[in-house]
């Protein structure tokens, strides 16, 4: 599914917008990330594209249907919008068996035809058959969550949203799920929009990301685009891990990423910066080196130990260095 | 644009189940109350602030109203004495593992307090079954038939609600706190000082002030026992000047606003102490507490835990069976004397006993039923409203809770038997199973609010991605999940009503006898011995509805 | 979003409560609706006379049995909404006091009311159809030799042994203090405080006092009304029972109509039912005296004929029973 969004806005209180308004489109089967800090409205735009809230001014269309109308104040409510939704929480109904929450829509909208076929279908694609007469407190987090996307893929929808479905869990189940949930919504051809802050999973999941702060979309593109090209502070900065220099001459501040810069010489027109170790972790697979140049404390990755204390000389090529644009 | 539908800002229909709410609240409990007070204020027809404080400094009423006070005292000074040993070796003493003590002590606070204490004035009575045993104890009489005998029985009867507050409270003392203590060098009795008695003095004025109001709301031991020795309180007098000659209902009205006054405000000042003296190291319940053992002193313990039982429980029941039992009362106890007629008495179908049993089920049932719905859309209407109209609704279906039944029901009169009330309910049994909604609404309200607030609000959001209408989610989400809470009201609504008195004495219609009524009347102008087997046959009901209903549940029991 | 859909919840009960009202109030009229009888007395006798009514005519009875107080008590806390169409109260002064305030219906045309006792028809408004003798009642185990008058039992033997039932709730003691004064004059108080000094307990209605007799925490009851005694005495507990010698009330049990009746008819009948033989006889068989003189008492209790009356004025009794009651009950508290 398609899904345009015209001029949306959000606001609670008349003056302060929840979400600026914004126009963008998602296109059919693609996997989009809403990536900001907490309370920067991507759980918001998330909501109103749910029908959860109502927005203040603008269109949302699905395909060509028209969901939400804020100028003639008309909205398709969220029961006949046809969409899945994952929660942060799994809201799973603990009084209704497995089978009984998965089958819950189709029971809803009277879509009762080869149920049980269905829901064992939306469960096998979870990896989570025979669990059907169990009762939610007797899974286990991970499998609660994978009961909650079974329960938003069962009525087939052409759009599921999902609200920080994995921040509830552990690390490695985590990095599991993002795995498996990617590639059912790959199979089933299934647009979804994800909101997570964790950068690490909207860079490993997503066809493109939105980063948001303060109600706004700051920027939208793929991984590599934001990551390389950022045309903000902020998502420079949320995206991987910057360094900053202030150029002398021009007082412009300028970025880079910490895997730019090496303690061996790379191009013969290197920037070279000497610089007092300040601190060192041991990653496994190579050295996390914090060094201080003048105020500045920029990361820098070594393939060998150096001292704290420390003066080294650190080279950075020219073309890494780069302007960011304000806003 | 077809499928579309206007976005409405706050929906009518919250307007119209906030508004019903608020109306059905206004009327059925709000408006009598406010009938009551006003009432005080007037002196054949004219206005007047001094209205009150006038009528009753013309009577003896200042000295009801210290009978009232005196017998409060005394009932907490009892109820403490039996529920703070009981409460610590229950929670800090090997003692504790004795778990049946807690299902135990239910019997005292669930009989009502009419029955236990005919109970035990048909056990201390000269030539009563006492002395029929041992025939030389007439100095415990006179002691007995006193107010300390009136205080003594409604302490037996109160004191496992304080002790079920202290207890919570001890077991929320984390062990660390003790232990911290010892570390630092206190002895028992130090730590005792320092840092348990400190924290338990909160929770202690909050119980203790709550049984004063109990105790100064009760009608049932100063009816019975009271009248007869003459100690006269509030709700008593109340209820004789509504009901017998000569009737004066602006002295009436006068008694129940001091009665109301006194009573909102202990409970303002149990708030007060709520909020101000809860310790944040009380947070939460602990399950590692210490635990001294009780070594030689456990004889003593179990000494004071069977005489607590024996008094609490034993002398009242072995009372009442007896009596019950007994041919003629004179005849004393003899097996020459045992009879079950009194039991064929009550139980024949067609007997005044078999109606009331009959009445009082009936009505309990629908007074249960009305007070589940009703209760279930008032705590849901709560949950789910904002601000003023929301506290309306919270406070005022809680109100019968904090304020004396006797109070509610002059207040229901007022307004049902008022000549300008259209509706002909008064003198119906409507107007009984309302009063019962009235007095027992805030049972269901508080059960069914705490489960709905339990309710996160993506279970419900969760439901509508799924497509679900809004009855669909009613059926298939909220109301299962409130479904306890409203089994549980519905149950304390029925267990209660089948056994109130006061109620059913004021405004029972021409013709109707409840098994309170008939246990009241047998026990003050017919036969004790019926009225007993009536009270028994009561209580073996309750019993049987509770364990019916704990047997249902756990067979249903599927989720927590 | 779920306030919509609380929406029908509040529907649902927004509508049952207005049809449990309009249900409560659609039974109030229709000419088979029981008829509604507010009775003191005895309560087996009150339930056994609405027995044979509705045996003879077919008509329920809704019976309210108390005491004297709580009926009158409840006419007039209902004086704005009357549900009573007939009244019976254990005292005759009380049933004048409704009778002069003009709330009664006189029923010229009872049958058999020719045939009532001296004195014992109000104005064909007031019915005297039984009535009780008060006594004094004593337990033979306890007591060796009662007293033979009221005032005998001012003196120190009898200290702490005796009870009277409270004039507030009795309409029967009621009738005995106001009957005594009335006989006495003022001078007639000196009695009672004399009573009240020896240790008086003043307890509940007829049936409390005499319970604190049969079970021995009381030796003896004044005043009380003599059927119950005879009651008992037929149960064998250890009661026995005799007149004061210088006189008592013999106290008529007036029946009366309510002139709010929307039921007069019936209410007539039930007067009729009253004062037949049959219902006599009942009244004979609890050990009442039968309101009719052709009809003879209960062979195991004393005449009408052989009892000591005082000389008593009912209409200042009736005009003073609320400041004797008052008095009294100051004496006692």
């Amino acid at each position: 599914m398609r899904i345009t969004v015209n001029n949306l806005s959000k606001s609670y209180d008349g003056e302060k917008f929840a979400f600026k308004p914004s126009s963008f489109e998602i296109h059919q089967g693609e996997f989009v990330t809403l990536l900001g800090p907490s309370g920067c409205g991507k759980t918001t735009l998330l909501r109103l594209l749910a029908g959860l809230e109502m927005g203040n001014s603008g269109q949302i269309h699905f395909d060509d249907r028209l969901i939400f109308d804020g100028e003639v104040k008309r909205v398709v409510p969220t029961e006949k919008r046809q969409i899945g939704m994952v929660f942060q929480d799994f809201a799973l109904w603990p009084h209704m068996t497995i089978f009984e929450n998965v089958a819950f829509g189709l029971r809803a909208q009277k879509d009762t035809d080869r149920l049980a076929e269905r829901v064992r279908w939306a469960l096998a694609k979870v990896d989570l058959v025979g669990y059907d007469t169990r009762y939610p407190r007797q899974l286990s987090g991970g499998q609660q969550q994978r009961v909650a996307f079974a329960r938003a893929i069962v009525t087939e929808p052409e759009l599921i949203l999902l609200d920080e479905p994995l921040s509830a869990l552990d690390a490695l189940l985590r990095n599991q799920l993002r795995v498996e949930l990617v590639s059912i919504a790959k199979e089933l051809d299934i647009t979804c929009v994800y909101v997570t802050h964790d950068q690490e999973e909207a860079m490993s999941m997503s066809d493109r990301i939105f980063v948001m702060k303060d109600g706004e979309i700051l920027q939208q593109g793929e991984p590599e685009i934001l990551y390389h090209n950022p045309t903000h502070p902020f998502v420079a900065e949320f995206v991987g891990k910057t360094n900053r220099i202030t150029d002398p001459a021009t007082r412009e501040e300028k970025i880079f990423r910490p895997e730019d810069l090496s303690l061996e010489p790379q191009k013969f027109d290197d920037l070279i910066y000497q610089a007092t170790v300040h601190h060192v972790a041991y990653l496994g697979d190579r050295y996390e080196v914090i060094v201080k140049y003048g105020q500045e404390e920029w990361t820098v990755y070594s393939k060998k130990r150096v001292n704290i204390g420390e003066r080294i000389d650190i080279h950075l090529p020219k073309k890494a260095l780069k302007l960011t644009q304000y806003a | 644009m077809s499928e579309t539908t206007a976005i409405k800002k706050d929906s009518r229909f919250t307007k119209v189940t906030q508004w019903t709410a608020a109306f059905t609240l206004l009327i059925i409990i709000v408006i009598p109350l406010i009938m009551v007070i006003m009432r005080s204020f007037s002196i054949d027809g004219t206005w007047q602030l001094s209205a009150p404080i006038e009528l009753i400094a013309q009577s003896d009423l200042g000295s009801v109203y210290v009978n009232s006070l005196y017998l409060g005292l005394l009932v907490v000074l009892g109820s403490t004495l039996l529920a703070l040993p009981l409460a610590f070796l229950m929670t800090k003493t090997d003692f504790k593992r004795h778990k049946w003590l807690d299902t135990i002590l239910i019997v005292p606070f669930m009989t009502p307090p009419y029955i236990a204490s005919m109970g035990w004035m048909l056990f201390m009575q000269s030539r009563g079954i006492l002395e029929s045993v041992f025939p030389s104890v007439n100095l415990l009489q006179r002691g007995f038939f006193s107010v300390y005998g009136i205080a003594m029985i409604m302490s037996f009867n109160l004191f496992p609600f304080l002790y079920l507050i202290l207890k919570n409270a001890l077991l929320k003392i984390n062990s660390s706190l003790e232990e911290a203590g010892a570390v630092h060098g206190g002895s028992f009795q130090y730590r005792l000082k320092r840092i348990i008695f400190p924290l338990m003095i909160s929770p202690l004025a909050m119980g203790a002030l709550l049984v004063f109001v109990k105790t100064i709301s009760e009608f049932g031991t100063p009816a019975t026992l009271g009248r007869q020795i003459g100690y006269y309180v509030l709700t008593t007098e109340i209820y004789q000047y509504t009901s017998s000659w000569p009737i004066d209902f602006g002295r009436a009205a006068a008694i129940s606003s001091v009665l109301l006054v006194t009573s909102m405000t202990i409970w303002f000042v149990q708030t007060w102490i709520n909020t101000r003296y809860t310790w944040q190291t009380l947070g939460s319940k602990s399950k590692q507490t210490k635990e001294y053992t009780l070594g030689k002193w456990r004889y003593l313990v179990w000494l004071y835990v069977g005489g607590v039982l024996l008094l609490a429980i034993g002398v009242p029941y072995f009372s009442m069976i007896a009596t019950s039992l007994m041919n003629t009362r004179g005849a004393g106890l003899a097996w020459s004397n045992f009879t079950f007629r009194h039991f064929q008495a009550v139980l024949t179908p067609g007997s005044q006993g078999y109606r009331g049993i009959v009445t009082s089920i009936q009505l309990a049932l629908a007074a249960a039923t009305l007070a589940a719905v009703l209760g279930t859309f008032y705590a849901l209407t709560v949950v789910k409203s904002k601000g003023k109209i929301k506290g309306f609704i919270d406070s005022s279906s809680l109100i019968s809770n904090t304020i004396p039944a006797v109070v509610v029901i002059v207040g229901l009169i007022f307004f049902w038997n008022h000549p300008n009330n259209p509706f002909a309910v008064y003198n119906t049994s409507s107007m009984v199973i309302l009063a019962y909604v009235v007095l027992f609404l805030p049972f269901t309200v508080q059960y069914v609010k705490s489960s709905a607030q339990q309710i996160d609000n993506s279970l419900y959001q969760a439901a509508r991605v799924g497509g679900a209408s809004r009855w669909f989610i009613f059926k298939k989400i909220t109301l299962p999940l409130i479904w306890p809470g409203i089994i549980a009201g519905w149950i304390m609504t029925f267990i209660i009503s089948t056994r109130e008195l006061i109620a059913s004495l004021m405004i029972r219609p021409p013709g109707m006898v409840t098994t309170a009524t008939y246990i009241f009347g047998q026990f003050e102008q017919g036969n004790a011995s019926q009225g007993m087997a009536m009270a028994l046959i009561t209580v073996t009901l309750t019993v049987v509805v509770m364990v019916a209903v704990q047997r249902m549940q756990k067979g249903a029991r599927r989720f927590e | 979003m779920k306030n919509k859909m609380m929406k029908k919840v509040s529907g649902i009960v927004g509508l049952g409560t207005a049809f449990l009202l309009i249900s409560a109030c659609a039974a109030a009229d229709g000419s088979d609706e029981p008829l509604v009888v507010y009775s003191a007395g005895p309560g087996g006798l009150a339930e056994s006379l609405a027995e044979g009514f509705t045996q003879e005519t077919g008509r329920e009875v809704d019976l309210f049995q108390s005491t004297t107080g709580s009926v009158v008590g409840r006419l007039e806390a209902e004086m704005d909404n009357p549900a009573a169409d007939v009244v019976i109260l254990a005292s005759w002064p009380s049933g004048m006091d409704l009778m002069e305030r003009e709330l009664l219906h006189t029923y010229a045309d009872a049958e058999n009311a020719d045939l009532l006792n001296e004195g014992w028809n109000g104005d064909n408004q007031l019915f005297g159809y039984s009535a009780s003798a008060l006594g004094i009642t004593y337990n033979t185990e306890l007591i060796e030799q009662a007293g033979e008058d009221w005032a005998d039992y001012t003196d120190e033997e009898f200290n702490g042994l005796v009870a009277m039932p409270d004039p507030s709730e009795s309409g029967s003691a009621l009738d005995f203090i106001a009957g005594y004064l009335s006989d006495q004059g003022d001078s007639g108080w000196a009695l009672f405080e004399e009573l009240v000094e020896n240790d008086l307990e003043v307890a509940g209605a007829n049936r409390p006092a005499l319970d604190s007799v049969i079970n021995g925490a009381n030796g003896v009851v004044l005043a009380g009304v003599d059927y119950m005694a005879y009651s008992v005495m037929e149960q064998g507990e250890p009661i026995d029972i005799h007149y004061a010698s210088s006189g008592t009330v013999v106290n008529p049990r007036p029946a009366m109509i309510l002139d709010s009746s929307e039921r007069k008819e019936a209410a007539e009948q039930f007067i009729d039912y009253l004062l037949s033989d049959g219902a006599q006889e009942i009244v004979a068989d609890d050990y009442l005296l039968p309101g009719r003189s052709d009809i003879d008492a209960h062979p195991d209790r004393v005449p009408f004929e052989d009892i000591n009356e005082l000389d008593i004025d009912w209409e200042w009794m009736m005009e003073e029973q609320e400041n004797i009651n008052e008095r009294f009950q100051e004496s006692i508290r």
